[in-house]
C-alpha cells in the first residue's frame, strides 16, 4: 500500500514523528509527507499544496481542532474524496458519528502502533 | 463520592491507564504501589485538565531517568533538538488521560479536555488533591495525582 502525499496534523511533535514511523514500520510507502500543528495551519497547507492522498488528524489541538478542520475541509468539494482518518486519545461515540457524517473513514486510538495504523488504512474504501 | 468522583473507581481507572500507557508507548512495566517519589524540584511535572464530564486535573511526575527513557524510546536518534523532545512527556500524559477517561466512563461518552502542559509549580495549583498513585517503572519512580477542580465549563 502506497500513498503519494500524506498530511499529518497533530500539535504533538512526538505524535507526528511516531505516526510517520508507524507508517514506515507497517510497510506503507509515502512519497511526500506534510505536517501541520493544528487545523488552521492544515487548511492553509491543503490550499497551497498538491492534492493530499491521505490525511491523518488529531482532534484536540490549539487554534483549530480536528473536528472543525474536517468540517471546513469537506466544505470544499475538491476535498470530498480525500481519505481522512482521525488519530486521537479519546474515543467519543458522539463525535465519531458526527465525523463519519463528514466523511471520516477511520479512527485510530492513541497510543498508535504499526498494526493499528495498517488495520485502519487497509479498511479504507 | 468526592465532588461527584468515585474515588475507588478513579484510582483503578488511573492505575490501569498508567500501566497500559507505559507498556504500549515505551515498553516499561510500571508497578503500582511504589514510594512517594522525589522532591518536586528533581521531577518533571506535566498536567492535563479534563473539563467534561468531570472537572479534574491529572498531574504526572517524571523522574529524570524515566523522562530520559521515554524520550529515547519515542524519538529516533536523529530526532529533533533536545528542547523539542520534552514534548514526549506531554504526549504520554495525553494518552494517560485518554485511557483514564475510557476506563472510568466507558465508550461513547462525550469528553472535553484541554491540551497537556508543563507545570512549573511542582504540582500545586487549582483545586483539591484527591489522591496520588506511585509507581516503580523498572527502577525509576513515577507519580500521578488527581485533583478536583470545580466549575470550569
Amino acid at each position: 500500500m502506497d500513498f503519494g502525499n500524506v498530511l499529518i496534523i497533530d500539535d504533538s511533535l512526538t505524535s507526528r514523528l511516531m505516526l510517520k514511523e508507524c507508517l514506515s514500520m507497517a510497510g506503507i510507502g509515502v512519497l511526500n509527507y506534510y505536517y501541520a500543528e493544528n487545523g488552521l495551519d492544515a487548511l492553509e497547507l491543503v490550499r497551497k499544496s498538491p492534492r493530499m492522498d491521505l490525511i491523518l488528524t488529531d482532534i484536540n489541538m490549539p487554534k483549530m481542532d480536528g473536528i472543525t478542520f474536517v468540517k471546513k475541509l469537506r466544505a470544499d468539494e475538491r476535498n470530498l474524496g480525500v481519505p481522512t482518518v482521525v488519530v486521537s486519545t479519546i474515543s467519543d461515540g458522539k463525535e465519531e458519528l458526527e465525523l463519519r457524517s463528514f466523511g471520516i473513514m477511520g479512527f485510530i486510538k492513541k497510543p498508535i502502533s504499526p498494526e493499528k495504523v495498517l488495520a485502519v488504512l487497509e479498511a479504507l474504501p | 463520592l468526592i465532588q461527584g468522583i468515585d474515588e475507588a473507581k478513579a484510582r483503578r481507572a488511573l492505575e490501569e491507564a498508567v500501566v497500559t500507557t507505559f507498556a504500549d508507548m515505551f515498553f516499561v512495566d510500571a508497578m503500582p504501589g511504589a514510594g512517594a517519589g522525589l522532591p518536586a524540584a528533581q521531577e518533571t511535572c506535566a498536567s492535563i485538565d479534563l473539563l467534561k464530564p468531570l472537572s479534574i486535573q491529572i498531574q504526572a511526575f517524571f523522574s529524570a531517568p524515566l523522562k530520559r527513557r521515554a524520550i529515547e524510546t519515542l524519538f529516533v536518534a536523529d530526532g529533533p533538538p533536545d528542547s523539542d523532545k520534552e514534548d514526549a512527556v506531554l504526549e504520554i500524559v495525553n494518552v494517560i488521560a485518554g485511557h483514564f477517561l475510557t476506563n472510568y466512563f466507558g465508550q461513547g461518552v462525550s469528553f472535553k479536555i484541554e491540551l497537556p502542559q508543563f507545570l512549573d509549580s511542582g504540582g500545586e495549583g487549582d483545586g483539591e488533591p484527591l489522591f496520588t498513585l506511585g509507581f516503580d517503572a523498572e527502577g525509576s519512580s513515577f507519580r500521578v495525582a488527581l485533583r478536583s477542580v470545580r466549575y470550569r465549563y
